[in-house]
């Protein structure tokens, strides 16, 4: 095998390995796992004063493959994999800024997730400070 | 047909290539092949995501669907099918960075497939302007190790409480991600959900080296086309199937 054909072999072998190690999604994992998922959006304004940020607002904002994991995410909700949504966490802070007619200050946006109808919860929170 | 059976992946993957990812797709039977838009990845109005951050104005995305189109056509008439193929996978993964939502297995397969058929002789048999060889065996050799590694991979994907307690099997049934009649069989017999899941994980498992051995290779063929129509019946899972059916044309003979 000439080594081209090597190193596309251990490419090809190796890059959902890399990517599954980094928690990406190149695994092939297709459908394998369930997870239950909500997401808890807060927006502060200069006062200080929170409000919360409905996610359902944020689907009519987004592509077409993208909106499914904003509608009806306020409560928990089944999917397969939300890998996309938990690497760009930091993206739907900035546009929840943009999004949020109260014009906040700050976001924090919490990915809650859990593994069954009933388990044990963890979360991964992102802060937004917003451009006025 | 034995000599140009890398030729026929290559029309294979390439047509499935070309349809998969224009408009062409949504003439399918199968509702997560739709495409939305002329091409897949046509810019959407909407905040963008992307891998890395890395957004691509629409005009340059627009361009490198255009490409990818031509080079998929190229890649499958046969006319410098070695760049095109590369080009095409290289251009399909950009459309996958730009929607990072939408990432499917089964377009990350296609593209890399592409990639793996172009690197051998599927692009100097059956071709309009054959490229030249470079060895049928180890051409062979390389798309057999990708699709092994495929299978390696699903297989340990499922290697949880949850996938083979056939819990997983049952959300996708309660989820309408299943036929109808499956899901109904599914939900209607615990039991037979956990055979149903060991089933899909061992012969997962089995095919990855069986694929690799020589003497079980015609076989696993065989065994793996067989899988793939169960899944195609029992969840329509888009094209995935037909891809690894094509890879398989190519990996499966000696």
């Amino acid at each position: 095998m000439p080594l081209f054909q090597r190193v596309a072999a251990v490419f090809a072998i190796l890059l959902p390995a890399l990517a599954s190690l980094g928690g990406g999604g190149l695994a092939y994992t297709m459908y394998a796992r369930s997870v239950w998922f909500r997401l808890e959006i807060i927006g502060a304004d200069a006062g200080g004063r929170r409000h919360a940020v409905a996610p359902s607002m944020l689907a009519s904002k987004v592509g077409a493959s993208a909106a499914p994991f904003f509608t009806g995410s306020d409560h928990f909700r089944r999917t397969y994999g939300v890998g996309a949504l938990e690497n760009h966490l930091p993206e739907v802070a900035r546009l929840s800024c943009e999004a949020d007619d109260r014009r906040p200050t700050a976001i924090d946006v919490t990915l809650v997730l859990r593994d069954g109808a009933t388990g044990p919860e963890r979360t991964h929170t992102e802060h937004a400070t917003c451009a006025r | 047909m034995r000599g140009v059976r890398l030729g026929l992946a290559r029309i294979a993957l390439g047509a499935i290539l070309l349809v998969r990812t224009t408009a062409l797709s949504n003439l399918l039977p199968i509702p997560l092949a739709h495409v939305r838009g002329p091409l897949y990845g046509w810019p959407e109005p909407g905040f963008s995501f992307a891998w890395g951050g890395l957004v691509l104005p629409d005009s340059v995305r627009i361009g490198v669907l255009l490409i990818r189109t031509a080079a998929a056509l190229c890649f499958l008439l046969g006319v410098r099918a070695r760049v095109a193929g590369l080009v095409a996978a290289a251009c399909g993964f950009l459309s996958l960075s730009q929607d990072p939502f939408g990432f499917i297995f089964t377009l990350h397969t296609l593209f890399l497939g592409t990639a793996m058929l172009a690197l051998g002789d599927a692009t100097s048999e059956l071709a309009l302007v054959p490229e030249r060889a470079l060895g049928r065996e180890a051409s062979a050799r390389l798309v057999r190790i990708f699709v092994a590694s495929i299978y390696a991979w699903s297989a340990l994907a499922k290697l949880h409480r949850e996938w083979l307690s056939g819990d997983t099997l049952a959300a996708l049934a309660a989820d309408s991600l299943l036929s109808p009649r499956f899901a109904g069989l599914l939900l209607g017999h615990p039991q037979l959900r956990v055979v149903a899941a060991l089933g899909v994980f061992l012969s997962e498992l089995a095919l990855g080296p069986l694929l690799l051995w020589k003497r079980t290779r015609r076989a696993a063929f065989f065994a793996a086309l067989l899988m793939h129509l169960t899944f195609d019946l029992a969840a329509r899972p888009d094209v995935m199937g037909f891809v690894m059916a094509a890879l398989l044309l190519a990996a499966a003979f000696d």
